[in-house]
């Protein structure tokens, strides 16, 4: 892993609704290196979805930006025109948003589409021979070369999420973020994709921020996880060291969440529910549902923070 | 948490039913369309009754008058009184317009459920027969039928027109049943020991009340422009008034090229009015048909 | 004592596009499952999509008519039960499907969904009895019925929808209850709620449960019998633990070995191989149905169907490498 790709401070990204707008991401702050697969976990509804869109300023009303910066290299997305933004979009940074499958166009042949998104980012095509290099691209995520002159409804899930997949790596970006990419599809075909996304990394050179519910698909193919509650970053730690040694509670209620074949028995899930975003508490967002819960943590929201290197939290009783 | 009686639950029934009248009643698209219906029948009801004339008797009043204020409309070559025709074709057409509705309404709806419910060949023999009466050239027939009968009594009319307005409601109805069928929700009905006739009645129907509402207003003003169709050519119960027919009168006496518009227009107001009405009444329907619109929640 | 539910050889094909095309599916092939009477069991039906198995639960609750085999409900032919034991079989056998979104109707608050089956299978003899049910039932999975009754399907949430579901199970009691995907629509942490209700059910409501689904890791929670298909046909079945840890079928191994386990330190090893092409539905072929992927395939496996033969105790694999 290398040096910071991108760098997110504090970003905030609210809905606005007819009384209060609903705090989806506030105050979010992380890193991804190079040539790093980060996962990014929480439930539905925890602002994961939201930050994905948000980074890249890709936000539509009644969502807004409403503070915080994104780093690209050094230099702040936020800041550039909407020009400049296009250009880092796709080309360096790929975005594939959750159910990106359903998004292609069912009656218009793969390469097409393929061809229409270098074009629609880069201008003109790189090298001087589109067919064969999306030939090439289509190679890569293991389609064969009918799928190229076939239709999106002529392909089974997985298949689509491939040639989804090859889209985003057209232009070859330094960083891919996938959002779901293989709910809804089978085991083996998920397995497949995800290994195709890992691989990425050795032939490409690029990093992945993996966005998931499921801990357990993430558990097999991340360095980082980071784990989100109800708008907020609560921990990041390595892979291994975050199961070996969960330090906030949520986390370690949502790995105790999960059911394993390894283990087997209902697991244990967290009692209560998220708190409404549209008035967070002043204190920790998961006093209400936590184990370990003080006096301090219902007044304060504990400052996440870099606790021993590499290891970061966001809570009152390991700090 | 337990009652004594089992009140709450029929309580419950019987203030559904209620509230499903009362939101029609508070729905203002379908008060003001029906209000406008009713306004009219009324005005021409009454109307015609207030004044003197026969509007069928010839020289029942002096002939080819303008307007005046004995007769507001003036009167026709024929000496009948404009407006008493006015009043007395309206009531007639609406009502030749409302049985045909309402006898290709049941047919349609009949042959949508039985075909669309069960399925099998007796569907696909019914949806044969709906897209041919679909298809075949109804105004041809009508002339065909019109021209063998002979004299074209009322009755007969709305039979005529009934027959020919079914069949394309019918086709759009068995579709949603079709589809309707599918739902989850069908086969919990089946799970619940509920089978055939008992699940299109209890399950099926109430989903396609918004859709059954609008498509009677559909098959009313269809019969209606049918109607004012063929009466205008001459094939409606001729010996008769109706709006259709005053036109046909007026048409026969060169009305339009000699400018009496106090003979053709009123009908044709009347009629846009009434086909008026008769659409906002199904945007009314359209509206409450979705119970996520009844209860904000 | 003799079975509650004899399924044999069960198949079903169906036929594409109107009457003219000649065009089939086969979705279910040579299925047998038996469902003992005097005891209770969960029973886990996995398979990935196309594998047939929501169609042998539409031909297990009698929603469609199968070309080939029987299904014996307390020893009768279920196609040809009529009055007392007609009803008796369509309240013993109940289900929960994936989306209760779907199964409610949009139009009836509800009550509607409590009230039909006591209604239908005279539950109760009055007005004030049913409601006591009804809200028995509720309780029975932690729903308020006050709150409940009165709102429209929209007005829930998935989970609320889902227990309701479970309540109307709960009301009914079933002898066997047939569970579709029922958590998948569900978030992380309302699944352990549901699978517990299941579990009660079974344990102290002598229900048997056929649990279809394609997450094993949640079935493998409260189920300690497998039946794996692939493409309509079982390819092993038996002992949960057993078909797991000691999965012999070849397709089975992929299937196992690519369920994502929590745990950093049990990753996945090796590569699967994805298809590269649209394979045409498999008509044609005579063998194993799994051979145009499989690693270890035989020449005899392109030519003949493997019977599905006893390995052990418990434990059946469909699969010439053990014929």
């Amino acid at each position: 892993m290398g040096p910071p790709l991108l760098e997110i401070e504090n970003l905030k990204v609210y809905y606005e609704t007819r009384t209060v707008p609903v705090r989806a991401v506030d105050g979010v702050s992380f890193a991804v290196r190079e040539k790093e697969i980060l996962g990014l976990a929480g439930e539905s509804g925890c602002g994961k979805s939201t930050l994905a869109v948000g980074l890249l300023k890709l936000v539509s009303p009644p969502s807004y930006i409403a503070g915080g910066k994104v780093f690209y290299r050094g230099k702040d997305l936020f800041a550039m025109n909407d020009e400049e933004l296009r250009r880092i979009r796709w080309k360096h940074i790929a975005l594939l948003p959750q159910s990106a499958m359903n998004a292609l166009n069912p009656v218009m042949k793969v390469y097409d589409q393929i061809k229409d998104a270098m074009e629609a980012h880069d201008g003109k095509n790189p090298g001087a021979d589109p067919k064969n290099y999306v030939l090439t691209l289509l190679k890569s995520v293991a389609l064969s070369s009918r799928v190229s002159g076939a239709h999106a409804c002529e392909l089974s899930g997985g298949m689509r999420q491939r040639a989804i997949i090859s889209m985003a790596m057209a232009l070859k970006p330094e960083l891919i973020v996938a959002d779901e990419p293989t709910s809804a599809l089978d085991v083996v075909v998920q397995r497949g994709v995800l290994e195709l996304l890992v691989d990425l990394r050795e032939k490409a050179g690029s990093s992945l921020l993996l966005i998931s519910h499921d801990i357990a698909i993430l558990s097999e193919v991340v360095d980082r996880l980071a784990i989100m509650y109800a708008g907020k970053m609560v921990e990041i730690q390595d892979v291994y060291d975050i199961f070996d040694e969960p330090l906030h509670p949520y986390t370690q209620g949502l790995i105790s969440s999960v059911p394993s074949l390894e283990k087997g028995g209902i697991p244990r899930s967290i009692p209560g529910l998220p708190p409404d975003l549209r008035q967070p508490p002043l204190g920790c967002r998961f006093y209400p549902r936590c184990p370990n819960a003080s006096e301090i943590c219902r007044r304060e929201d504990p400052e996440f923070k870099e606790v021993e290197p590499g290891k970061f939290v966001a809570c009152h009783m390991n700090s | 948490m337990m009652r004594s009686s089992g009140l709450p639950w029929k309580r419950e029934r019987l203030t559904a039913r209620l509230k499903g009248l009362r939101v029609v009643v508070e729905n203002r698209k379908i008060m003001a369309g029906l209000c406008m219906l009713v306004g009219l029948i009324l005005t021409a009801e009454i109307g015609y009754r207030l004044l003197p004339y026969d509007p069928k008797k010839m020289g029942d009043v002096p002939l080819g008058l303008p307007p005046s204020w004995e007769h507001p409309l003036g009167t026709d070559p024929m000496g009948r009184d404009l407006l008493t025709q006015l009043f007395y074709g309206t009531t007639l057409s609406i009502s030749i317009g409302f049985t045909a509705g309402m006898i290709a309404f049941i047919i349609a709806v009949l042959i949508a459920l039985i075909g669309g419910y069960y399925g099998g060949t007796l569907d696909s023999i019914l949806n044969v027969v709906t897209e041919v009466f679909i298809t075949i050239p109804s105004l041809a027939i009508l002339i065909l039928v019109a021209a063998v009968v002979g004299r074209v009594t009322i009755p007969l009319m709305s039979l005529i027109l009934a027959v020919f307005s079914w069949a394309w409601p019918c086709k759009v109805m068995r579709a949603q049943i079709l589809s309707l069928k599918e739902r989850g929700f069908i086969k919990l009905a089946k799970l619940s020991g509920y089978r055939g006739i008992e699940i299109v009645i209890r399950e099926i129907m109430p989903n396609m009340l918004p859709f059954l509402g609008a498509y009677f207003a559909i098959v009313v003003s269809w019969a209606m422009i049918a109607e004012a169709g063929l009466e205008l050519i001459g094939l409606g119960p001729q010996y008769t008034i109706t709006l259709g027919i005053m036109l046909n009168w007026a048409m026969v006496h060169a009305a339009f090229t000699r400018g009496l518009v106090n003979w053709w227009i009123p009908p044709v107001i009347v009629l846009i009015y009434v086909f008026l009405s008769l659409f906002i009444v199904s945007m009314g329907l359209d509206e409450i048909g979705n119970p996520r619109l009844k209860v904000k929640g | 004592m003799g079975n509650l539910l004899e399924v044999s050889n069960l198949g079903k094909i169906f036929s594409l596009g109107g009457l003219i095309s000649k065009n089939s599916v086969t979705a279910v092939e040579d299925f047998s499952l038996e469902i003992p009477e005097d005891r209770q069991v969960i029973i886990t039906l996995a398979g990935e999509s196309g594998s047939g198995k929501s169609t042998i639960a539409n031909l297990l609750l009698g929603f469609i008519k199968p070309t080939s085999g029987r299904i014996l409900y307390r020893g009768k032919d279920v196609w040809k039960l009529k009055g007392a034991e007609w009803k008796r079989y369509r309240r013993e056998l109940q289900a929960v499907f994936q989306d209760p979104y779907e199964s409610l109707n949009p139009f009836y608050k509800m009550s509607h969904v409590m009230m039909g089956p006591i209604k239908k299978f005279k539950l109760s003899k009055s007005e004030s009895e049913a409601y006591k049910l009804a809200s028995e039932a509720l309780l029975e999975v932690d729903l308020n019925p006050e709150e409940v009754f009165s709102k429209y399907p929209h007005q829930l949430s998935g989970g609320q929808r889902q227990r309701v579901m479970l309540a109307r199970v709960f009301l009914t009691r079933p002898k066997i209850l047939v569970a579709d995907e029922p958590v998948s629509m569900l978030d992380v942490s309302l699944r352990a709620d549901i699978l517990k209700i299941i579990q009660n059910l079974e344990a102290k409501h002598d229900m048997s449960c056929l649990y279809i689904t394609h997450d094993l890791s949640n079935a493998f929670c409260i189920s300690n019998e497998i039946i794996i298909l692939y493409l309509g046909s079982v390819m092993e079945q038996g002992n949960f633990g057993a078909v797991i840890k000691n999965s012999k079928h070849p397709y089975v191994k992929m299937l196992v070995s690519s369920i994502p386990i929590p745990n950093p330190r049990s990753r996945w090893e090796g590569r699967v191989k994805l298809q590269e092409v649209e394979t045409a539905r498999l008509e044609t072929i005579v063998g194993c149905k799994f051979c145009n992927r499989c690693p270890e395939a035989m020449a005899v496996c392109r030519e003949k169907r493997p019977p599905l033969l006893d390995l052990e105790e418990n434990h059946k694999v469909a699969c010439h490498l053990y014929a």
